[in-house]
């Protein structure tokens, strides 16, 4: 047997090597492919969820309003302007109904963290007749909520808190998904943290806020961004409640607005973008912490 | 350093002295201060109140412009009409006349968005349609005779 056969040759080496690196450069090229398609469809997506918000800045940019109507539609901004948007703030008392917001808002998720914290840290409890709880709870999730509409205005009227802030955010201060959230952080920390909390004398309040909260920054930046875009854009139930015009919140306004000013679509559309800002402003300030989690729950599953 | 121990006085109940702990040794005004809210919070008020500074020590109201031929030297004794526009129909009509060098001004107007052109005879400058970003604020214009029919 020829010593060629024997021991690999340099040029064997060199061929194998070769092979190899063909083999895994048609796998990255293939993977790069695959991801050049993903890519494609994700972007694709995004855009045709981006589009009606574009379309929004677009019209709300363009002045005069008339240019809407003539000449071919275009997708490209020819002289954005933001008088449409100094419009709203002259046509209407924009700030009254601002602060009215944002005093619902804050009401709302104030109120959310801390009553939706408590009935979280309740449920990790283990107490007789807890299954029965949250078996109602999750049914209580199956029923609309136009259908508490009435009985929410019964309560409110023997609560004497029709026409004030504390009755539009009350029904929002307490969420069951919400709760969830928080009991499923809570029940991620172990019980010896908690027992060395309470071996240290802590009471069960500081429990819940000086030592999950802490832990559980993720589900209170859920709680937040939930409660605050639903109270935010509150239309049934403020305008149930509120009788006094000067009260009504941000979606109230623009609703009355566009009945008032029909046909203004341009100065609409600004004021819609005013309604949003702040809601898109929270979000990206709490943007990390709401993705976060999302990914410990994908982790935790 | 001097502490002051409110335990001496009233009887605090624990959860109260335990949250109070929390608050102080929890927060320190770097984390109050230093946070993405609360500067996001202050840009906003720092650029509206600069803006409403802004807009108070500049809000005269006056409109003032010239009115020139097609080879840019003034017209005198010509009418510049101003036409207060809201956001349906129009609410206000002006008018002024230029002076010897074809200047012509409004003082305290009011208006947000109006259009302006000028008349002399059977002619008639194009019109302008424009918006402020305020009210009150100080615009000039120039119109120019163009030798268009009056409308």
């Amino acid at each position: 047997m020829s010593e060629r056969n024997e021991f690999a040759t340099s040029d064997d080496v060199r061929r194998t090597i070769e092979r190899v690196y063909t083999v895994l450069s048609n796998v990255l090229t293939y993977n790069r492919l695959v991801q050049g398609v993903y890519f494609l469809i994700a972007l694709s997506v995004t855009l045709l969820f981006f589009f009606p918000f574009y379309w929004l800045l677009k019209i709300a940019l363009t002045w005069p309003t008339q240019t809407i109507y003539g000449g071919t539609p275009s997708l490209a901004f020819p002289d954005p302007q933001l008088f449409n948007f100094v419009r709203v703030f002259y046509t209407i008392d924009f700030l009254q109904f601002f602060l009215n917001s944002v005093i619902i808002t804050v009401l709302a998720v104030g109120g959310t963290v801390i009553i939706n914290s408590l009935a979280g840290y309740a449920l990790r409890l283990d107490f007789y007749g807890k299954r029965a709880i949250m078996l109602f709870l999750v049914g209580a999730l199956f029923v609309p909520t136009f259908v508490a509409i009435l009985p929410l205005y019964l309560l409110s009227l023997k609560l004497g808190l029709l026409n004030t802030y504390l009755g539009v955010a009350l029904p929002m201060m307490a969420g069951i998904v919400g709760t969830f959230i928080f009991k499923n952080s809570f029940e991620a920390v172990p019980d010896s943290t908690l027992e060395s909390a309470r071996l240290d004398g802590a009471s069960e309040l500081y429990i819940v806020f000086g030592v999950l909260w802490p832990l559980s920054k993720p589900a209170i930046a859920t709680n937040v961004i939930l409660t605050f875009i639903s109270a935010w854009n509150a239309y049934l139930w403020p305008l149930v409640i509120l009788t006094d015009r000067e009260m009504y919140p941000l979606p109230l306004a623009l609703a009355t607005f566009t009945n008032r000013f029909q046909g203004n679509f341009a100065v609409a559309y600004a004021f819609a973008i005013l309604v949003l800002v702040p809601a898109i402003l929270v979000f990206i300030l709490l943007q990390r912490q709401f993705i976060g989690s999302f990914v410990y729950s994908t982790l935790k599953q | 350093m001097v502490r002051i121990n409110p335990n001496k006085w009233i009887r605090i109940p624990p959860t109260i002295r335990q949250f109070w702990i929390l608050a102080r040794d929890g927060l320190s005004w770097q984390t109050v201060l230093l946070n993405r809210f609360t500067i996001t919070l202050v840009l906003i008020v720092v650029i509206t109140a600069g803006a409403q500074a802004y807009i108070t020590t500049h809000d005269s109201g006056t409109i003032t412009g010239q009115v020139v031929d097609e080879s840019g030297d003034p017209v005198t004794n010509v009418t510049v009409v101003l036409v207060e526009m809201g956001l349906k129909n129009q609410v206000n009509r002006q008018t002024q006349t230029t002076d010897s060098t074809g200047h012509f001004s409004f003082p305290d107007t009011n208006a947000l968005e109006f259009r302006i052109y000028a008349q002399n005879g059977e002619l008639q400058s194009d019109v302008q349609r424009i918006h402020l970003y305020y009210r009150g604020q100080p615009y000039q214009v120039t119109l120019v005779l163009n030798g268009s029919e009056r409308n």
